[in-house]
């Protein structure tokens, strides 16, 4: 070993490692946008109080089946490191939560909320933009928040993601603006997008990443 | 255990520089164990991308530097050795990188 290693592309090859290396993390997003996206129909059938509390069921189990494929699947293939919880990180981690919680909870107020519906100006056509202000919020906050978390962790296709977070919730509010109880499709196709990516992610990582023998 | 060395200023900083971190391995092993707060050996083999027997030799001077520890135990019946960074090591890897942004700095003056 005699190039002089690059310290940054150390630091963010270890996080990226840790987080985004197995695919996992986008399959878990991917499914929980098509939870998002189905929920207009299931509530639907369902009713509201009862779809919400299966949503929230689903959506745990969900994040369950993760952190079991983590310690199952990932883990012996890829190794095991526990995060590091400087105060920088703790900041970071504090306003991303935030962030997601913030953005997710606008999401889902407009996918799931009583009435989806804008209130637009009669003969001025769906496009004005002052009726969509909540979801150009949504969309700006997906962004900076996806671009300034694929900056950190060196993961290109995080911007991708925000990009197709926050455009499929606004176009999804335009669309479904006359059948508020039909499939969310904008959101289905980011969903499927982010679920495609990832099983190619996994795919690659099972191949990359043999599982290794007992240590030496 | 090694004094870990105060940076220096300037171009004149890098004839004090700590070999254990400076040389490519170890400072890999470094800067990747200053990332998490503890990894076992096939996550530092996959991070680092060195075979089996570098990354263990290179461990073994960094630990006998006192700049990691290494705890060796077991999950389940499978073998399991976790490195972490001890708090000299730390100060070692701020200190390089201290010491290196000074050099560059002085450079570009």
């Amino acid at each position: 070993m005699s190039e002089a290693p690059d310290l940054r592309r150390v630091h963010r090859r270890t996080l990226r490692l840790m987080n985004y290396e197995d695919g996992l993390w986008d399959l878990l997003l991917g499914f929980v946008l098509t939870l998002l996206a189905v929920y207009p129909v299931t509530r639907a059938r369902l009713g509201p109080p009862l779809n919400a509390a299966l949503f929230v069921g689903v959506l745990l189990l969900g994040v369950a089946a993760y952190r079991v494929a983590q310690l199952r699947f990932s883990t012996p293939r890829l190794g095991y490191a526990e995060s590091r919880r400087s105060p920088a990180l703790k900041l970071l981690l504090v306003i991303t939560i935030a962030l997601v919680a913030l953005t997710f909870g606008l999401v889902f107020l407009t996918v799931a909320g009583p009435d989806p519906l804008p209130n637009l100006t009669p003969g001025r056509g769906p496009l004005q933009l002052h009726a969509y202000l909540v979801e150009i919020v949504v969309l700006l906050a997906m962004v900076s928040l996806f671009g300034g978390m694929a900056f950190v962790f060196g993961v290109p296709r995080l911007f991708l993601y925000g990009w197709l977070l926050g455009a499929g919730n606004l176009a999804s509010v335009i669309m479904n603006r006359d059948a508020p109880e039909a499939f969310n499709l904008p959101l289905g196709l980011a969903a499927a997008v982010i679920l495609l990516i990832g099983l190619g992610l996994l795919a690659r990582f099972i191949r990359k990443y043999p599982i290794r023998s007992a240590e030496a | 255990m090694r004094e870990t060395r105060r940076p220096t200023n300037g171009l004149r900083g890098l004839a004090e520089i700590d070999r254990m971190v400076h040389e490519p391995a170890r400072l890999m092993i470094l800067v990747c164990l200053d990332s998490v707060a503890r990894a076992d050996f096939v996550f530092l083999l996959n991070a680092t991308e060195l075979s089996w027997g570098n990354l263990s030799s290179h461990v073994t001077k960094l630990e006998e530097a006192g700049y990691v520890k290494v705890e060796k135990g077991f999950v389940g019946k499978k073998p399991r050795t976790l490195v972490h960074l001890t708090a000299s090591g730390r100060q070692a890897v701020d200190a390089y990188r201290q010491t290196m942004h000074a050099a560059l700095r002085a450079r570009r003056r």
